[in-house]
């Protein structure tokens, strides 16, 4: 039976995650603190299993999260854009309560049905959920019985938990916090079993964001 | 029969206030912009020959500036997603300072080439122009020998002016007339749609000058 180690990391902090303005894919960095996140992040896992590659989201807090991480263990980010965040069209930049202030009734029809109802000019969660599981799926056929990591964000965290089975499907999910990691066992058959669920015990208090 | 049409651009929005890239969001009017577009009601009132019909982007912001002429004339609306901005795909909501910090090459690949580059994720001018074009065109066919009023967007109304040739500057020519909140662009569409006049440039006369803005 080869188990497969699957590390999800959600990227540090940004200045639109302080201001409350989802990013979907803008190409927002991270802030010093977002930064300062990702360096303990490393230095944890410099202590924990070894890992044998590195994917992350193309979008620039995901490499700049990755960096330090691969760093640790000379290897190379590997980036895919099955792990972006969801596109948010024309909800880019707007804060959640603008969303509902602006577009009562899109936002209304999306709460009552996210899996179907995409944001305006942008995902829903099955499209989100489909690219996010393809490329999960490939990731783990290529390292049968290796330690990986996959630096992606909230949305493609909670679709993750939710595909491997370690997350009620009908339940939003927990506060997956910047840099917080989510350790999940899978076998060979995609049974898998959560080791850790969107911990930050990495990350001292005054930098939890 | 020509088409007198007369193109206004929308009242300042909250984003416009703060310089944050807009694209197709649902960002409505700010109090200022509400006020620029009180002034509206009055000016289509007076326009002559009379408007017979209005047509509308169907984003917040010309909808909100809509709202007063369409009660001073009392004409329905006809919303059409073709006299939208360009859609700025994953620029939206960026700053200008972020724009050219975290998006420059992105942005500057556009404006070597608008009309064939697209923004990352959203559109190109020529896409813009396209519809924006095809939406005006069919007005004109719909309202012959007619007077039309317009709410649309800045690009919008430039990308029109550009295709019949009203229009010799690119789109972040610095000493380009600016086309600001609920400004007043009139002109001449001739019958079958392929040539246009320029009766008036972008007009901000009908608001006093503290509540002008680009």
């Amino acid at each position: 039976m080869t188990t497969t180690l699957l590390t999800l990391i959600r990227h540090g902090f940004t200045d639109w995650n302080q201001t409350k303005r989802a990013q979907g894919l803008a190409p927002i960095p991270l802030n010093a603190q977002g930064l300062a996140q990702a360096r303990h992040l490393a230095d944890a896992m410099a202590n924990g299993e070894a890992i044998h590659a590195i994917y992350s989201s193309d979008l620039s807090r995901c490499v700049q999260t990755a960096a330090p991480v691969a760093a640790v263990f000379g290897l190379e980010v590997r980036l895919d854009p099955a792990f972006r965040e969801y596109d948010l069209g024309f909800w880019q930049g707007l804060s959640g309560q603008e969303m509902q202030d602006y577009d009562p009734e899109h936002y209304a029809r999306r709460k009552a049905d996210p899996w179907h109802v995409p944001f305006p000019g942008g995902e829903s969660r099955a499209m989100l959920s489909a690219r996010v599981v393809a490329g999960l799926d490939a990731v783990l056929a290529r390292h049968p019985g290796q330690h990986v990591v996959v630096v992606t964000h909230s949305g493609p965290v909670h679709a993750a938990l939710r595909h491997l089975g370690v997350w009620p499907p009908s339940q939003d999910g927990p506060a997956v916090l910047n840099t917080s990691r989510s350790v999940v066992r899978v076998d060979e058959d995609g049974r898998a079993e959560a080791v850790l669920i969107a911990d930050i015990s990495h990350l001292p208090a005054d930098l939890v964001s | 029969m020509a088409t007198l049409l007369t193109l206004i651009r929308h009242g300042q929005s909250i984003w416009n206030a703060v310089g944050r890239a807009q694209g197709q969001s649902p960002i409505p009017l700010s109090e200022l912009g509400r006020q620029q577009a009180a002034y509206l009601g009055t000016l289509a009132m007076g326009l002559q020959p009379p408007v017979r019909a209005l047509y509308c982007s169907d984003l917040t912001r010309c909808r909100e500036t809509m709202m007063p002429i369409a009660e001073a004339l009392g004409l329905p609306v006809r919303y059409d997603f073709r006299l939208r901005e360009i859609d700025v795909g994953v620029l939206q909501g960026l700053s200008h300072d972020e724009m050219e910090l975290y998006a420059g090459e992105a942005l500057a690949a556009h404006r070597r080439e608008p009309m064939r580059v697209p923004l990352p994720g959203g559109e190109t001018r020529a896409d813009l122009r396209a519809r924006s074009v095809e939406a005006i065109v069919e007005i004109g066919a719909a309202h012959p020998g007619q007077h039309v009023l317009v709410v649309t967007h800045g690009g919008s109304i430039s990308e029109v002016l550009r295709h019949f040739g009203l229009w010799p500057y690119t789109p972040w020519q610095v000493d380009a007339p600016p086309i600001q909140n609920t400004s007043r662009t009139m002109l001449r569409l001739a019958e079958g749609g392929d040539a246009a006049e320029l009766l008036l440039p972008p007009d901000t006369s009908h608001l006093p000058s503290e509540l002008i803005t680009q």
